[in-house]
């Protein structure tokens, strides 16, 4: 009778132990570990919030005169660029740029010419081989400027990028003006590469460059969407210090147009 | 005396109710506890996130990077068409006396790198090494020029008395 007791009892103890567990593993454990998730998350949260209001209080936002800065900029880059629609509207933008170069070219025995294709330069029995063994410098994808121009294409339009080669001969400081005044042009011919030769009677130049135009989107030369260039783009220090002040125009002056010094100057 | 004795008996059958109770309890308070602080997360979350939208710290510092690039866009053709032509003049006045065969530049966004291949004629080793080391000289002092070195110790080519040497270097490009 007694050793039955006792053996109701345990059972009902054992029982009552096994259900504990069960309960304690399948509901307490995963909703305790719920809840520490929970307070670090919440603690996280409001970290981030003190941080957040504290970098807000000492940031300068843009005030309207700053909005106007920017929005100039904007404007004034989308109205730098030149607007082809197809081949025939770049080459006659390109070529008025490169006859007023041509000008350049004094003197009996000067000589100017102009590549618009790359492959025009290798079907020229006068042009140099590097011209066109060389791998494509101005390739659209190498093309650096396409993180600062996103999002101010005209409609229609995107980014593009084409190489004019242009090679003179002429006396030394015309040929090094013709280089200065390669970008003053409404082409804004960027120079990628300059070559010059000693030659009899007068050295010659080689200049390669990049056009950087409007282009109807399709244009096989188009930028491709995340390209960077060689020099892996613009890069701008997130954590710089002149971020967190209204913009600054004098940072980063824009280049005028410069003569060079007189032939024979110390400077 | 029976009615003592159904009293144990009762609360032999009691307890194991209470032990029920006890367990539903501690998974009430468990779970309660667990609603009102998901509850507190997702109003921090709400918070965070419109305190994002209103001050957008993020978004402005990239509108004003953006605005230095374009700027820096801006200027740079002219300032790396005046800055190539301004150093292939420095180069050629820095050859004297040697004579120039060719002179590269490549700018890059930054600086530019140059090239310049020079021609040494006659003169015993010695005596080309000394011109070769006082056009280094003369292509250091030139402003802007942070480099200027020959890649190897010996001549790019030669013949007919004469030696080519290249020398290669990188000059700041400045707006």
């Amino acid at each position: 009778m007694r050793a039955g007791k006792l053996a109701r009892s345990l059972l009902w103890v054992l029982a009552s132990l096994s259900l504990l567990a069960s309960v304690a593993v399948l509901d307490w454990y995963p909703t305790l570990k719920d809840l520490g998730r929970l307070r670090r998350e919440r603690g996280d949260l409001a970290r981030r919030i003190r941080d957040y209001r504290a970098a807000a209080a000492s940031f300068r936002f843009p005030d309207a005169s700053e909005e106007a800065l920017l929005a100039a900029c904007e404007t004034e880059l989308r109205r730098a660029l030149p607007v082809a629609g197809n081949d025939d509207a770049w080459r006659a933008l390109a070529l008025i740029d490169t006859q007023a170069l041509s000008g350049e070219a004094r003197g009996p025995q000067a000589r100017f010419r102009e590549f618009l294709t790359p492959f025009h330069a290798l079907c020229d029995p006068g042009s140099m081989p590097w011209i066109g063994c060389r791998p494509g410098c101005a390739a659209p994808e190498r093309s650096p400027w396409m993180g600062a121009v996103s999002g101010l294409e005209p409609g229609g339009y995107r980014l593009a990028s084409r190489p004019i080669v242009m090679e003179m001969t002429a006396p030394l400081p015309s040929l090094l003006a013709f280089v200065n005044r390669s970008s003053w042009g409404g082409m804004r011919l960027e120079i990628v590469r300059l070559l010059l030769e000693a030659h009899r009677p007068y050295p010659r130049a080689w200049l390669d460059c990049r056009s950087t135009y409007w282009a109807r989107a399709g244009s096989p030369y188009a930028v491709p969407a995340g390209a960077a260039g060689g020099d892996a783009g613009l890069q701008v220090d997130p954590d710089s210090p002149w971020l967190l002040r209204p913009v600054e125009p004098l940072f980063v002056p824009i280049a005028g147009m410069r003569e060079l010094p007189p032939a024979g100057s110390p400077w | 005396m029976a009615e003592q004795g159904q009293r144990p008996d009762r609360r032999r059958r009691r307890w194991p109710l209470v032990f029920l109770l006890a367990l539903a309890a501690v998974s009430l308070l468990l779970h309660a506890t667990e609603f009102i602080r998901r509850r507190q997360v997702a109003v921090l979350a709400r918070s965070h996130a419109s305190q994002m939208r209103e001050r957008p710290i993020a978004a402005t510092k990239e509108r004003r990077a953006r605005y230095y690039q374009q700027r820096f866009f801006l200027g740079y053709p002219r300032a790396a068409s005046y800055a190539a032509a301004d150093l292939a003049r420095r180069l050629d006045a820095a050859v004297h006396p040697l004579r120039f065969l060719s002179i590269q530049v490549r700018p890059g966004l930054h600086d530019l790198a140059f090239e310049l291949e020079v021609e040494v004629s006659g003169g015993r080793p010695r005596e080309v090494r000394r011109r070769l080391d006082a056009l280094l000289g003369r292509l250091r002092l030139i402003p802007a020029v942070t480099a200027a070195d020959l890649p190897g110790p010996g001549p790019a080519a030669r013949g007919g008395g004469v030696r080519v040497y290249a020398v290669g270097g990188r000059a700041e490009l400045q707006p």
